[in-house]
């Protein structure tokens, strides 16, 4: 056998079959990396789903604003495109008073983590 | 049906604007599914936030929950996996319907699925429970 084949088979085909094996472990998680872990960062765009955006106030226009039907099969009144906008919006209604004056303890609010 | 059309052909480079969010188009398909279920058999206005919220976050939530036209008959669930927080707002007329007590069931089941990992089980689960217990009472 010459140096060639002999650097072929004992470290050409243990790298091959090493190369196999991590395709195989991380290539399918690598293609469904968009996925929340635990304890891992989650860096989407807030989203918020109203089965039917006629009946919200804030979500209305925005949901008219939003790429509907952009996704095919979709049904356009999932608004699934988050917007900061409207975030932001509602951030600054809150302030201007609407959130305080709201009498306390008449709406049900249950708290949970993990 | 398009979940099965989508998982034929990847296509991610066209649709990454659209599925920019952490579920594939088969998960929103299911929380859409259940949303709907949930409004028509309830009568209740259900939707889902998932994302950030400002601290305290029981205030954010109770701000977005006030967003929603109709919110006396609203309810909310916000998540935020970056904080591990779940919230789930209801409106005062809904609260009749739906007490703490059973919110309380369904945000235990939800942070369940939510420390595996599984954002869109843990929403479609505590959709179901919340309308079915919201149903279940009014027979």
């Amino acid at each position: 056998m010459t140096v060639y084949e002999t650097a072929l088979i004992f470290a050409g085909i243990p790298a091959a079959v090493v190369a196999v094996v991590t395709g195989a472990v991380y290539g399918v998680s690598a293609r469904r990396a968009k996925r929340y872990r635990p304890g891992r960062p989650f860096e989407f765009v807030p989203v918020w789903f109203v089965a039917n955006p006629r009946r919200t106030t804030g979500g209305s226009t925005a949901a008219g604003a939003l790429p509907a039907g952009a996704r095919k099969g979709d049904r356009p009144e999932l608004p699934t495109g988050g917007d900061p906008a409207t975030q932001e919006r509602s951030e600054a209604t809150a302030e201007a008073g609407v959130g305080p004056v709201r009498p306390r303890g008449v709406k049900g609010v249950v708290h949970g983590s993990w | 049906m398009a979940a099965g059309e989508d998982r034929s052909g990847p296509a991610t480079a066209a649709h990454v604007d659209v599925l920019d969010g952490p579920f594939t188009t088969r998960q929103l398909l299911r929380i859409d599914e259940a949303l709907l279920l949930a409004d028509s058999t309830t009568g209740l206005t259900f939707s889902v936030y998932v994302g950030d919220l400002e601290e305290p976050t029981e205030e954010h939530a109770l701000r977005l929950h006030d967003q929603l036209d109709n919110s006396e008959n609203a309810v909310l669930i916000a998540v935020s996996p970056n904080q591990r927080v779940l919230e789930i707002v209801t409106g005062e007329q809904a609260r009749e319907r739906l007490p703490d007590k059973y919110c309380g069931l369904a945000a235990m089941s939800m942070t369940a699925a939510f420390a595996g990992g599984d954002l869109a089980g843990g929403i479609v689960t505590g959709l179901r429970m919340l309308a079915e217990q919201v149903a279940g009472r009014r027979r």
